[in-house]
């Protein structure tokens, strides 16, 4: 009996410490994330629209709808940056996207995921042209532009009818797959569609 | 027992992944890259040194028969702490380890290490079983890491490796290639503690 006590109580004050040190950590840190975060998103509706110079935010927290007008300096609408979520492998990501009033996706940027590293997180992984080699022999290669190739596949297209597809994309509306990480490809597309869908909706534009 | 030791047979003679063969799981999930390998081995060696440090402070305080739920307790809360931080003040790393973090809670080198050797050791020789342990851990990731990625997608570090006439075997990178890998390499490490015993 006595143990027993001895027991609980030993595990009740362990898991109080461990509670309190982080909620203090936590409210400590919490302003700076939620700074980053907003740093985060900024950043990726500037890189939708690159012309952007105004922008009004709508926040329908009930149906779940998040996304900025933009305009550009002569006050022309250039279109929607719409927050897209949708559950992957093994996190729910999130993504920015452009989109024209005619549904033609401008450009994507993924602002969270937590996929698995080396398969579905290679989703933001940069097409290279260096050659490890390069380093010893001081080669010089002309740069790539740094856009994740996989998000690139999305640049310029209708959002209507793309489908995800497992191997050299044959058609303007197929996106391939990442290797290896197929629900985390086609979370990205459902993502896109249903967030896509709700502003054009919301707009009147369907 | 002398620190040199501690911190040598981590790395060697109990090397997480090819002697003790701890923590399988996220070294499978990982070694799709070097880079990644990398990653996942450095956060696992500083949430592995802290918890044990930690852990053999309070060993005496803990009964033992509850030592593992209360375990379990400290490295969870220490590896959610890790993720606050890097989360508010390293944006930068945050980005690129962040994603291995959740991963080390179910990484078992950690409560391995805490209850074969934290719970019994002082706090200065744990200090040392932990680095020597996280350094053999990210040796051995980055080894397999690098491996996988020359022969999967003909890359080291993400720079290509091979000249363009090489066809990548996307088997690598995929998990059976992952499971070739370590069957190849742990045969290797035990043939050759093996002939070193011979000798």
């Amino acid at each position: 009996m006595k143990d027993t006590i001895r027991f609980v109580l030993t595990l009740v004050i362990v898991t109080i410490i461990s509670g309190l040190v982080l909620s203090f950590v936590y409210l400590k840190v919490k302003g700076k994330i939620e700074v980053q975060k907003k740093a985060n998103i900024e950043n990726a509706i500037k890189f939708v629209f690159e012309d952007i110079s105004k922008k009004e935010e709508t926040n329908d927290q009930e149906n779940d709808i998040h996304y900025w007008k933009c305009f550009n300096k002569n006050n022309e609408l250039l279109g929607y940056a719409i927050l897209c979520k949708k559950g992957g492998f093994s996190s729910t990501i999130q993504i920015i996207a452009g989109v024209k009033k005619e549904g033609i996706i401008t450009r994507i940027k993924v602002v969270f995921q937590q996929e698995t590293p080396g398969l579905g997180a290679k989703m933001n992984q940069i097409r290279s042209n260096k050659f490890i080699w390069d380093f010893i022999t001081g080669k010089k290669r002309e740069k790539l532009k740094p856009i994740p190739y996989f998000q690139e596949q999305f640049f310029g297209k209708k959002y209507a009818g793309l489908t995800v597809v497992k191997h050299k994309p044959d058609k303007d509306n197929e996106i391939e797959a990442l290797t290896g990480a197929t629900i985390s490809s086609k979370a990205i597309l459902n993502g896109l569609k249903e967030g896509i869908t709700k502003v054009m909706e919301k707009e009147g534009l369907k | 027992m002398n620190i040199l030791k501690v911190f040598k047979d981590g790395i060697l003679d109990e090397n997480p992944t090819f002697k003790l063969v701890l923590g399988m799981c996220p070294t499978l999930a990982v070694t799709t890259s070097a880079t990644n390998a990398i990653g996942m081995g450095l956060a696992t060696t500083f949430v592995l040194i802290m918890s044990n440090v930690i852990i053999s402070l309070i060993k005496d305080l803990i009964p033992s028969k509850v030592r593992i739920p209360a375990y379990i307790v400290v490295i969870a809360t220490f590896v959610t702490l890790v993720q606050f931080v890097m989360a508010g003040f390293l944006p930068a790393l945050n980005k690129s380890l962040g994603i291995f973090i959740p991963l080390i809670v179910v990484n078992c080198i950690i409560m391995g290490r805490a209850e074969a050797f934290a719970g019994k050791h002082n706090v200065i020789l744990s200090f040392f079983d932990g680095l020597g342990m996280g350094i053999g851990f990210t040796l051995a990731l980055t080894l397999i890491g690098g491996i996988r990625e020359i022969l999967g997608s003909n890359k080291l570090f993400g720079y290509l490796f091979f000249p363009h006439n090489y066809k990548p075997m996307l088997f690598f990178v995929l998990s059976p290639g992952g499971f070739f890998t370590m069957a190849i390499l742990l045969a290797f490490f035990n043939w050759l503690s093996m002939k070193k015993k011979e000798a």
